[in-house]
């Protein structure tokens, strides 16, 4: 698992380091390293593929923007999930109902769900993610970064911005209400 | 439940705290039960991480923000409130049908057919540059800038998109790339319904009835998910009748 990291890191250092230099082919790299998961972090926080999409591009414009000041004081990584971050709960706060009830509508929106993919997904699964979707915002948060897209304690207080203790105490929280909601679903 | 015992499911604990808690653990059944609750719920919902891959088409606009060429902003127009135009989401009804014309499905076969409908020949361009030059109307210096931003966009969206015929990879399409334009009307009553179309069309509409041009390689997919909508019976549970009208136009 260091390994992993350290290895990612340098990796990381060498794509940040070409993409200060303009290079394409980098920013390609980072596009289908990050992409997919930026835009799976960004469908938690939308109810619609097109806001999803465009989060996701806001994200890596912003990256465009802003590389050459990135100073390599976090990971690659951190740096993208904090801009997405950012930019998600942008969107949370200055989304307004649209003549949809949004409040009633489900943090993934159907139009996400194949038939195929719906079949197939397990009670398990949505129980998971509805009981996801009774934490709050802060709670979430964490939990998304952390157990969903593996954000280390450390990567999760850079990307939200909190102190190390606050993702720990979160994690706890939220893990202690996800069991009791879950407790009290389960047969 | 401790915060530590969490941590310690994660491998965040200091090694210091880990030592004092593993010999709690091996002290105390019950937190050894609890650890092991931990550790499930922690798989489990590491089971609902995301595996897929970038749509092509997101990722190719998502290229299109490669710092060394900052001034291509590829932001696709805000989606001002058009969804409002609705009306009101009680009124979940439209009105219509869908009518795809054959060139949809069949490019080549179909252009006589649509100027007889249409009265009008449906343009074809020759090669990327003349269909780019039947782009360059959009570009237009007297576009907002939004929408100047998003014509570039478009229209690097649809160079990429004819590459395959250019490069002689569609047998069918070499050599002949045309651009059509749509014609689609739609009355809207749920957002999801219009956000489909978009996403097809590959812009927004911020009217009720907007024209706007489809690069031919698209046409299929925009077709497809036009079909899809027009099978579609609800939408979030509610019953919805839809109705879109979609013309082939000739590029001007």
């Amino acid at each position: 698992m260091w390994n992993n990291r350290v290895m990612v890191g340098r990796e990381d250092a060498r794509l940040v380091r070409a993409l200060q230099r303009g290079d394409r082919n980098a920013f390609a790299q980072v596009v289908d390293r990050y992409g997919p998961k930026i835009l799976s972090l960004a469908r938690r926080y939308t109810r619609c593929e097109a806001d999803a999409e465009d989060i996701a591009q806001e994200v890596f414009v912003a990256l465009s923007g802003s590389i050459g000041k990135f100073r390599g004081e976090a990971a690659l990584s951190t740096f993208m999930y904090r801009i997405a971050m950012n930019h998600c709960l942008k969107h949370v706060q200055r989304r307004k109902p649209e003549g949809v009830d949004l409040d009633s509508a489900p943090l993934v929106a159907p139009e996400f769900a194949s038939p195929e993919r719906s079949a197939e997904r397990s009670e398990l699964r949505d129980r998971l993610e509805a009981a996801l979707q009774t934490l709050s915002g802060d709670h979430r948060d964490v939990v998304l970064l952390h157990e969903l897209h593996g954000l280390t304690y450390a990567e999760c207080a850079e990307a939200l911005g909190v102190p190390l203790g606050t993702v720990k105490s979160r994690l706890f929280h939220a893990f202690r209400n996800l069991r009791g909601i879950l407790g009290e679903v389960t047969p | 439940m401790s915060e530590d015992l969490k941590a310690f499911v994660d491998g965040e604990l200091s090694p210091w705290r880990r030592f004092l808690l593993t010999r709690k653990l091996s002290q105390s059944p019950e937190l050894r039960a609890e650890l092991a609750a931990l550790q499930k719920l922690s798989t489990e919902l590491s089971g609902l991480r995301s595996t897929e891959s970038l749509p092509a088409d997101l990722r190719a606009r998502l290229l299109q923000a490669a710092p060394s060429m900052p001034s291509q902003s590829v932001r696709r127009p805000t989606r001002a409130l058009a969804l409002g135009l609705a009306g009101s989401a009680a009124a979940a009804a439209l009105v219509a049908a869908v009518l795809i014309r054959p060139s949809l499905t069949t490019p080549g076969a179909s252009r006589s057919e649509s100027s007889k409908t249409m009265g009008q020949p449906v343009p074809a361009s020759e090669s990327v540059a003349d269909a780019m030059s039947a782009v360059a109307p959009t570009l237009s210096k007297s576009q907002p800038e939004e929408e100047m931003a998003y014509a570039s966009a478009r229209s690097t969206s649809i160079q990429q998109a004819m590459k395959p015929a250019s490069s002689g990879a569609d047998v069918e399409d070499k050599g002949r790339v045309a651009l059509s334009a749509i014609e689609v009307v739609v009355t809207i009553s749920r957002v999801e319904v219009e956000r489909r179309v978009l996403l097809a069309g590959g812009r927004r509409l911020d009217n009720a009835s907007e024209r706007f041009e489809v690069p031919r390689a698209r046409l299929p997919a925009l077709e497809r998910e036009l079909r899809s909508l027009g099978s579609q019976r609800t939408i979030q549970g509610m019953q919805v009748q839809k109705s879109l009208r979609v013309t082939l136009l000739p590029s001007d």
